[in-house]
């Protein structure tokens, strides 16, 4: 019988790309996910008579707004480290990744000061559950962003990565641009059109 | 990733092999065997409670032990038998080898998959199992299963009206398994679209492999709003969150109706592509209207996101908004209506090879007619707000997810298990199966129809003797257990033929097949192909088999 | 199809049914006899013969596709039109929402205005059985015990329902319809017109341990045996009824009688009772109907 390592080897343009394809997959079951929460979002504040109901103080938008500026910095370093790999450029893929990776480190402490600011928690009622609720998945996929930049990192200094083997750049990249997108949507509907 | 090669040399002990693989093939033959025995079991449940049916005022189980079952049975039959048998079993083996890959794209993570999928089902069941060994030797009741029905509707399911551990485990369960069929599905979609064989456009894709993206889709689209719901309702349980404290209850249902609408063609989309391979090959003819069949598949997992409240005409929603369900449900008639033709013509002229995956194919056709037929029925406002959770409801959809699904998995595995195993399983059992399968079928759940239109509703313990619903709840109760005769015989056909070794060789090809899994040894190779094979038609391995002719044989088109 | 319907809407929707009903019979019958044809015509007959190679027929596609379309296009304007015939249906274009949250003047306007009503009696599910309210005769019963809902013939009854816990539903199939019943809102159903008889109907939407007992049992009367079952009734609740009104009064008959009016007429003593000879006579038959 014939062993694995003799296999003809597969000419798919395709196969180094499965790492972005399967990133972009995902992130459509992420969004989906986000979706059904925004869904309940939407479905409570329509059945309600004021939203945020009444004796519930808007919450400041100061936290929110750096957290979209650091948001926006760590896309821009993301966007550097991912030309920098297709260049071959190492300098540019370490320091843009931990850049980013710091920004998200960063984001996540703003969120946990924004979430003890807060004038209500989940179990205020439903507005409070759900605003948590979409606050603290969005600040779970953060997390997992800064982890999948660790393991960015970490190949980056093994010098595993390069412009031939990035797709794990790539898929990185491209679900914390996901993570970006989804923090503007939240920042927007939770914050300012409240 | 496919690249990682397991030297030989290093053996491994079986076990250990089986539960570190992370080949598609045997990720696929743990997923179909623990299907299987989920199978089993809910379907033992079936029997339970069909028993308690059997007669009014009958007391073989408590009442209590009659609702965990009926929950348990419909969620172990959707989440873990008939979604995970088709696209985690027959999806995991067939689609990489019908698509001419070595693998799935992610293989450490479709294993991760199964394991996950292992994990939730475990979690979903072991709770139940306990409470009911407890409840039977008399431990007492540790409050470890789930009462609350498949669709755990709020606030019933909420800690107020369930305050059971059970119900807990069971949504764990149930988010847990929806992780892992979201990563799965995630798998499937980059493997189709990366690793098919040179010249595998998409309309050369074999129906199978079709109907399991479509699903896919449905499933990356449908599944992660239901977790989104179900950890809100986990958390509000748990967590003392408020979100299903003062919403109007049909939050639930819309967020639990949207995953779970499309969840039935899920169930019911991969089985048609089973026996949308089967026909063509048993009638020796190219399947007919081949696009029109992918087309339809695509328009039905389409107009299935617009159909969920069709489950909500009595709920009270806005009756405009009812309006719009009621005509994207009866429109979702017709493509399904169009396959059921094109089935039907592919038979018609062909050289019908009557052998037991044909015969469970016909099955399929016959009954899910009927289920498709009683759906435009129940599409119809008026009529569903008489027959709403009434037995015709669960007639209905047992004449689509058994009368369809299930049918299509025998279907699948009598055609298919040679491929697996290398041996054949017994015609002649097979179709004994079938023909009792065929008639317990109908003798359980015509019956229902009827019970329905006499106002039984569904999911009561027992009913009273003055209702005139005693002859066709016997009947049904009959053909119950009928089926678990017949399923018997699938258990003995297997452990005889196949386990036992006592069925003929197959070979690469038994069935004159058209795909490419025909094109491989039986059992396939690890690696499935020496050299990946370049596809010119829809029917690669008839177009070798009649490289030769001249006549109008050619499967080109 | 549906069995023993009696009021217009029951009719209405199984007419319905019975015109799909034709429409699925042959249907039925051309899928089942072009299958079993095909599969009894086309078996193999030699092991090497080859059939036409026959790939698909566009027309063929485009007639069951356009044919089917037709039907259920057809279905869907006869289901709207069957719908707007219902009780409290509203029109086609602005049809009545028939659940609404407690407290929404608005939509319990837009219901009293759907339909004129004779009479209205308030329903509460609860895990397991239901409470009826009847709001002009001051009448309060259940479903316990086998309690039966007792309704004049011939009248429209408009049924108010909530839930004090979970979900139920309230379905009566001889009457056609069925609402789900929630916590926190009010569902209305209408019973048309019903005629005299007995009718039976069970909750509809699974509501914990004892689903199965959740049993309504309707009893459609004469407006005659309608009144003197609410005097009965009213006597059986003693102070917390009226009589004629008076609620001193009610309470005094019970408590005077210091029996109910079953068993004052059972014992053929009527005296204290202050009954009017033409309702012990009513009463009397009444009661007979019971037995």
């Amino acid at each position: 019988m014939e062993g694995r390592h003799k296999m003809q080897p597969i000419h798919d343009p395709m196969r180094k790309n499965l790492g972005l394809f399967g990133a972009i997959v995902f992130i459509v079951s992420e969004s989906m996910f986000f979706m059904g929460l925004f869904l309940v979002w939407f479905y409570l504040r329509d059945a309600s008579q004021a939203w945020p109901p009444l004796g519930i103080a808007r919450p400041n938008i100061a936290l929110p707004v750096l957290n979209t500026v650091i948001m926006a910095i760590s896309t821009i370093a993301m966007i550097v480290a991912e030309r920098g790999v297709a260049k071959n450029n190492q300098r540019a893929l370490i320091n843009g990744t931990a850049i980013a990776a710091a920004m998200g480190l960063l984001f996540m402490t703003v969120m946990i000061m924004e979430f003890s600011s807060l004038g209500f928690n989940p179990t205020t009622n439903a507005f409070g559950s759900s605003f948590v609720m979409v606050l603290v998945f969005h600040v779970l996929r953060v997390f997992a962003g800064v982890v999948i930049m660790g393991v960015v990192l970490v190949r980056a200094f093994l010098g595993q990565l390069n412009g031939s083997r990035r797709a794990l750049v790539q898929a990185c990249a491209v679900y914390w641009y996901f993570i970006a997108s989804i923090w503007l949507i939240v920042f927007y509907f939770l914050y300012i059109r409240l | 990733m496919a690249s990682i090669s397991i030297p030989l040399e290093k053996r491994r002990s079986a076990l250990v092999e089986w539960l570190t693989t992370v080949d598609h093939k045997k990720i696929g033959i743990v997923y179909m065997g623990l299907a299987f025995t989920f199978f089993i079991f809910s379907g033992l449940l079936a029997l339970a409670i069909r028993t308690q049916l059997a007669a009014p005022g009958m007391t073989v189980i408590s009442q209590e032990f009659y609702n965990q079952a009926f929950t348990m049975h419909g969620t172990g039959m959707i989440f873990l038998f008939t979604i995970p048998f088709l696209v985690g079993g027959f999806g995991n083996y067939f689609m990489p080898i019908q698509i001419g890959a070595r693998d799935m794209a992610f293989p450490k993570m479709n294993a991760f998959s199964l394991w996950l999928f292992v994990f939730a089902g475990f979690v979903m069941e072991f709770g139940f199992m306990l409470s009911m060994v407890a409840n039977a030797t008399g431990w007492g009741n540790l409050g470890l299963g789930s009462a609350a029905s498949w669709n755990a509707y709020v606030p019933y399911s909420t800690r107020a009206f369930s305050p059971q551990a059970g119900m807990d485990i069971w949504l764990i369960g149930i988010t847990l398994n929806g992780i892992s069929g979201t990563l799965g599905a995630v798998n499937i979609l980059v493997t189709v679209y990366s690793l098919r064989a040179p010249g595998m456009s998409v309309w050369r894709l074999p129906m199978f492999t079709w109907t399991l993206i479509t699903t896919a889709v449905m499933i990356l689209l449908a599944t992660p709003v239901l977790t989104a719901g179900l950890m809100m309702l986990t958390t509000d349980r748990n967590f003392n969150t408020q979100f299903f404290t003062t919403a109007d209850p049909r939050m639930w249902q819309h967020v639990f109706w949207f995953y779970s609408h499309p969840a039935v063609y899920i169930m019911v989309l991969p089985a048609m592509g089973v026996i949308s391979e089967i026909l063509p090959v048993f009638s020796r003819k190219p399947i007919f209207g081949l696009k029109a069949l992918m087309v339809s598949t695509a328009l039905i997992a389409l107009l299935g996101f617009t159909t969920w409240a069709h489950h909500m005409f009595v709920s009270g929603v806005n009756p405009l908004i009812q309006r719009f369900f009621m005509f994207t449900t009866m429109l979702i008639a017709v493509p399904t209506g169009v396959k059921i033709f094109n089935w039907i013509f592919t038979m018609w002229g062909g050289s019908l090879n009557m052998k037991t995956p044909l015969m469970m194919s016909i099955g399929f056709i016959s009954t899910f007619t009927i289920g498709g037929i009683t759906g435009v029925f129940l599409g119809m406002i008026p009529v569903d707000q008489q027959l709403h959770n009434s037995y015709y409801v669960v007639s209905h959809f047992h004449y689509v997810l058994f009368g369809g699904s299930v049918f299509g998995i025998f279907g699948g595995l009598y055609y298919w298990l040679p491929k697996i195993y290398g041996r054949m399983l017994s015609d002649k059992i097979g179709k004994v199966q079938f023909w009792l399968m065929l008639f317990g079928f109908n003798l359980t759940f015509f019956p229902q129809y009827i019970l329905g239109l006499l106002g039984m509703p569904r999911r009561i313990a027992t009913y009273l003797p003055d209702r005139g619903w005693d002859i066709p709840n016997l009947l049904s109760s009959i053909g119950a257990f009928t089926i678990a005769f017949s399923v018997l015989l699938f258990i003995i056909n297997f452990v005889i033929y196949i386990v036992g070794r006592k069925g003929e060789v197959a070979g690469d090809d038994p069935w004159e097949g058209n795909t490419l899994e025909w094109m491989t040894q039986s059992p396939p190779p690890e690696y499935n192909f020496k050299t990946i094979p370049v596809v010119h038609s829809e029917r690669p391995l008839w177009d070798i088999r009649h490289a030769n002719d001249n006549t109008n044989a050619h499967g080109k088109h | 199809m549906l069995v023993n319907t009696v009021t217009a809407d029951a009719i209405a929707i199984n007419s319905l049914y019975n015109i799909a009903l034709f429409f699925a019979v042959i249907v039925f019958f051309i899928v089942q006899g072009l299958l079993l044809f095909s599969a009894y015509k086309y078996k193999r007959k030699k092991a090497d013969e080859l059939p036409a190679q026959n790939h698909g027929n566009m027309k063929l596609e485009l007639f069951w596709t356009i044919v089917p379309a037709l039907i259920v296009i057809m279905l869907f304007f006869l289901s709207a039109n069957t719908l707007s015939q219902l009780s409290g249906a509203g029109t086609q274009a602005s049809p009545i929402h028939n659940v609404h949250k407690i407290g929404d003047d608005n939509a319990k306007r837009r219901i009293e205005d759907a339909k004129r009503t004779d009479m209205i009696i308030e329903i509460s599910g609860r895990q397991w059985f239901w409470q009826y309210k009847y709001i002009k005769d001051g009448v309060n019963h259940s479903s316990q015990n086998d309690g039966e809902l007792v309704i004049p013939e011939g009248k429209v009854v408009r049924l108010d329902m909530n839930s004090k816990d979970v979900l139920h539903a309230w379905w009566v199939p001889s009457f056609g319809g069925m609402l789900y019943v929630n916590p926190g809102e009010m569902s209305y159903l209408w019973i048309d017109k019903p005629p005299r008889g007995s009718y039976i109907g069970q909750c509809n939407a699974y509501c914990g341990l004892q689903h199965a007992q959740m049993i309504s049992r309707i009893k459609v009367v004469s407006q005659a045996e309608y009144d003197t079952w609410v005097k009965l009734k009213k006597a059986e609740q003693g102070g917390v009824a009226t009589e004629g009104g008076n609620a001193e009064r009610g309470a005094q008959l019970y408590v005077d009688g210091g029996y109910t009016y079953a068993e004052a007429i059972a014992k053929g003593d009527t005296k204290n009772t202050g009954l009017q000879a033409q309702e012990v006579a009513d009463l009397s038959a009444y009661l007979d109907t019971l037995k």
